[in-house]
């Protein structure tokens, strides 16, 4: 791979991202869904790892990871369609926040999507968009509780493609 | 689809589709205010959607962040990582790392 984003991280972050515990998927086949529609049809929704929320919502809980370092908050948080930039708020330890206070759409690019639907490139866009806070160490709460409820949320809207991104 | 700056990490886990950028963390987007840059991941990555076949494809695009601003490293939080926070904090991590169960 020639994308190297390790030159980013402090030196031990980027030796224990080499070595990290990831789940081992090598004995199983990567799930794959074939597009259900054409993407000029599809209504899309993004979902950002990257610790955004509505200001009049509940942060992610730094507090409890600054005392259990190893904890992330897995929950997730919903972002309506339109919001603007002064009701954003971000709480994730893992990156500088500011660029995001300053333009959400470097993390959640709702504008650029706004831009899709106008120009007939995609069929719709979710009224609500997913984020959760992405240092996630101990996966487990994530996998069998929130991302199963994030995937329930996002059929319910009858989300037919997902951009996913990470912090 | 998946947008990643970690190609190493999305190659590991198995993502089915996935477009790749080299930017750092908390813009993978592109620099705030840059529209014209999101506008141009998004519209690979609906692409991708299109053209990619085989379950495990990342496609790398021909974005990097500019040197002058690689300079700059103002994508490091100012409040010190907690698990970095302590010599405790870090021995924990080493010992999660090399035997921790990530799906605990």
């Amino acid at each position: 791979m020639a994308v190297n984003s390790f030159k980013f991280m402090p030196r031990t972050l980027a030796e224990s991202m080499k070595v990290w515990p990831y789940v081992d998927t090598s004995g199983e086949e990567i799930p794959w869904t074939p597009p259900g529609k054409a993407i000029q049809e599809s209504k899309v929704a993004l979902v950002s790892s990257g610790g955004l929320y509505c200001k009049d919502d509940r942060p992610f809980d730094l507090d409890r990871e600054r005392k259990e370092p190893l904890w992330g908050d897995p929950s997730f948080r919903e972002i309506p369609r339109g919001i603007s930039q002064q009701d954003i708020r971000a709480a994730h330890l893992h990156y500088e926040n500011s660029h995001a206070l300053e333009d959400y759409n470097c993390m959640l690019p709702l504008a650029a999507l706004e831009d899709m639907l106008a120009e007939g490139r995609i069929g719709g866009m979710s009224e609500y968009h997913l984020t959760f806070m992405g240092y996630q160490p101990r996966l487990g709460t994530f996998v069998r509780e929130s991302a199963p409820r994030m995937a329930e949320r996002l059929m319910d809207m009858d989300v037919d493609l997902v951009l996913l991104s990470s912090g | 689809m998946s947008l990643t700056n970690m190609p190493f990490i999305t190659e590991k886990i198995g993502v089915p589709r996935a477009v790749a950028v080299e930017f750092p963390f908390g813009m993978i987007w592109g620099h705030p205010g840059d529209r014209e840059m999101q506008r141009a991941i998004m519209l690979h990555m609906l692409d991708a959607v299109g053209t990619i076949e085989k379950p495990g494809t990342i496609i790398e695009l021909p974005y990097t962040w500019p040197e002058e601003d690689v300079k700059k490293r103002d994508w490091f939080p100012k409040e010190q990582t907690p698990w970095m926070s302590s010599q405790d904090a870090i021995n924990e991590m080493l010992e999660f790392i090399q035997h921790g169960d990530p799906l605990e």
